[in-house]
């Protein structure tokens, strides 16, 4: 060993400042937990758990697992956690499609597709997505005829209370029924969860298609001209050339827009629609645990949008050029 | 006004420290959380102002310890957010049709101390009546728009479940949109407050077009609610409501009140036998600043 001091040292040096970094913020989050606890038990509120057992007392529509009034708060909210992710899954494929079409459409010969494309990202990216949801909600769904008035097509019916699809129930193939008023059929999906959907697929579609447009244009021109030497057409060069150079471009992008589509699902009571944030809102004020309850929620979203960012990292792996 | 009516405002003497009450005297202001949205109870007039009988409580508790009903600074809360904003310290008072239950007073729930019943109240149910629906029997499986986070969901499932009926419920944040959805007929039927019920239906195009059940699923005592923590400052509310019960009995007005209080002076005897004790003792001992 050469006699530099260790305040010079290149070895010693930035293990020290990580470490004096890294004590900081330890500092700084056990002051602002001390200070937490220590203003809660000032105002009687300690945290408590023991509510997540009790009996929720109130029902759910539309749940993927069986659910009722006697069963307990922590079912309930994990009842409402599976159909954020039902909404977040499905909103996530539907606004891919929507944004990638949207996005390519930008680069069409056909000038009125051109237009539409740029009409429908500047209209839907520039208006509030609460205000979006509450249009979709209140004057396009719930504008739907019901009853014998509700649109019919074979194994497909669409009314005011949601649509309804043909499928297997007991063995047999069926199709929706009217039965007393209100249709009946093997598949059912609710105009809130419609209404949810709709909104944000569109809004996120929107801001997909300019990440997917901005993608496409940072393909050097030189590139289409070469391909267009070769013979090759519009979509080959499209899905051969340009798209693989594009996606390095567009992955990173994608994850900013998922993570806030998944933000963005909390927004579901607006239009009736039961996640989680709605059951953990009726908690809440059933159990007067708001600390507890927003803990939860936090802990929730946080965790599914740190699952969105990994797997969007992984991706993001695979499309970048290899350089040797 | 009415206190002073009382005779039981601003004496001198010894007393229990209050916090909140302290920082109201300073602040110059009773911030008092509201509905907003419920005709009758707390709404905002065409000139801006709020009126109702929530926002008169807090009008009379302004009036009790600042001199003026002016003296209030209203705050929309939404069912949610209210007991939090108590707790939190961001209102004084919540005078916002608030059912009075064991988990909201107890201390491992909502730990909040509430004035006496000022209203009672039941939750029901209304129903279009094209719908042909006359009991709530007849809504078995049908969907049903509620309020999020109010007490009348428990009651709604609880009254179901004794008829073994289940139903959709839809939840909605605020009583504009369930309305909203309801009136778009989305819902075969609404449920909250009957008084709410009452209220909401006169501001339909058609009032006559809808049916509150008979059914009353519910009591639903509603009361102004207060911190827990600051025992002096319930107290207060508490004395104020009762003042205000006295008030109404005893016929004294915004009108008369001065007449009453030369009356009452000019003839203290009689002014002893009309106040109770109790009140004069208490609202003494929480008033002293």
């Amino acid at each position: 060993m050469n006699g530099t001091p260790w305040w010079r040292d290149r070895r010693v040096l930035p293990w020290l400042l990580q470490a004096v970094v890294g004590l900081a913020v330890l500092v700084l989050v056990a002051l602002l937990m001390t200070n937490l606890v220590r203003n809660l038990s000032a105002a009687g509120l300690l945290l408590s758990w023991r509510w997540l057992g009790q009996p929720a007392g109130f029902d759910l529509s539309e749940t993927l697992l069986p659910f009722n009034a006697s069963m307990p708060y922590g079912r309930a909210l994990l009842a409402g956690l599976l159909n954020t992710l039902r909404v977040i899954v499905i909103a996530l494929l539907g606004s891919s499609l929507l944004g990638a079409l949207v996005g390519m459409a930008a680069f069409s010969r056909n000038g009125l597709l051109r237009g539409l494309a740029r009409v429908y990202v500047e209209v839907v990216r520039n208006v509030p997505l609460l205000l979006q949801l509450l249009f979709w909600y209140f004057l396009v769904f719930l504008a739907l005829p019901d009853g014998r008035a509700a649109l019919q097509l074979p194994g497909l019916v669409l009314a005011k209370s949601g649509l309804y699809l043909a499928g297997f129930a007991g063995g047999s193939w069926q199709g929706p029924q009217l039965l007393n008023g209100s249709w009946q059929a093997p598949l059912q999906l609710s105009v809130e969860f419609g209404a949810l959907l709709t909104g944000l697929i569109t809004y996120i579609g929107a801001f997909i298609a300019e990440v997917v447009r901005g993608g496409i244009a940072s393909v050097p021109r030189g590139q289409w001209e070469a391909a267009g030497s070769l013979g090759l057409h519009g979509v080959a060069t499209l899905r051969h050339i340009v798209l693989p150079q594009a996606l390095r471009v567009i992955v990173p992008g994608l994850t900013n827009q998922y993570i806030s589509l998944a933000k963005a699902s909390s927004l579901a009571l607006a239009c009736g629609f039961t996640d989680l944030y709605s059951v953990a809102e009726t908690t809440l004020n059933q159990t007067g645990r708001a600390v507890e309850v927003v803990l939860v929620l936090l802990a929730a979203y946080l965790a599914i949008d740190l699952l969105i960012s990994a797997a969007m990292n992984g991706l993001n792996r695979l499309v970048q050029v290899r350089e040797r | 006004m009415l206190l002073a009516a009382c005779g039981c405002a601003n004496d001198s003497g010894g007393g229990v420290s209050s916090v909140r009450m302290a920082a109201i005297r300073s602040h110059g202001q009773l911030i008092c959380g509201v509905d907003g949205q419920v005709s009758g109870f707390s709404s905002v007039a065409a000139d801006g102002r709020y009126q109702g009988f929530d926002v008169d409580v807090c009008r009379a508790v302004a009036a009790a310890l600042l001199g003026s009903g002016n003296k209030v600074d209203f705050r929309n809360v939404t069912a949610t957010q209210r007991f939090p904003a108590v707790a939190s310290g961001e209102i004084d008072l919540l005078s916002r049709n608030s059912t009075v239950t064991l988990g909201r007073d107890a201390p491992g729930g909502n730990a909040m101390s509430f004035a006496p019943v000022v209203f009672h109240d039941g939750a029901g149910v209304m129903v279009p009546l094209a719908s042909g629906i006359t009991s709530l029997a007849g809504l078995g499986g049908k969907p049903i728009c509620l309020l999020s986070g109010a007490t009348t969901e428990q009651a709604l499932t609880d009254g179901l479940r004794r008829l073994n009926r289940r139903y959709v419920p839809l939840k909605f944040s605020t009583i504009d949109e369930m309305f909203g959805a309801y009136q778009q007929g989305r819902c075969a039927a609404v449920s909250i407050d009957r008084s709410a019920l009452a209220a909401q239906r006169t501001t339909f195009a058609v009032p006559a077009a809808h049916l509150i059940l008979p059914e009353v699923l519910s009591k639903e005592p509603l009361a102004p609610a207060t911190i827990e923590s600051d025992p002096a400052w319930a107290d207060a509310v508490r004395w104020i409501v009762y003042a205000l019960f006295e008030a109404e009995e005893q016929g004294i007005t915004q009108a008369n009140v001065a007449a009453k209080l030369a009356e009452a002076k000019a003839n203290p005897k009689l002014a002893e036998r009309r106040q109770s004790d109790q009140c004069r003792r208490q609202l003494r001992r929480d008033l002293s600043p």
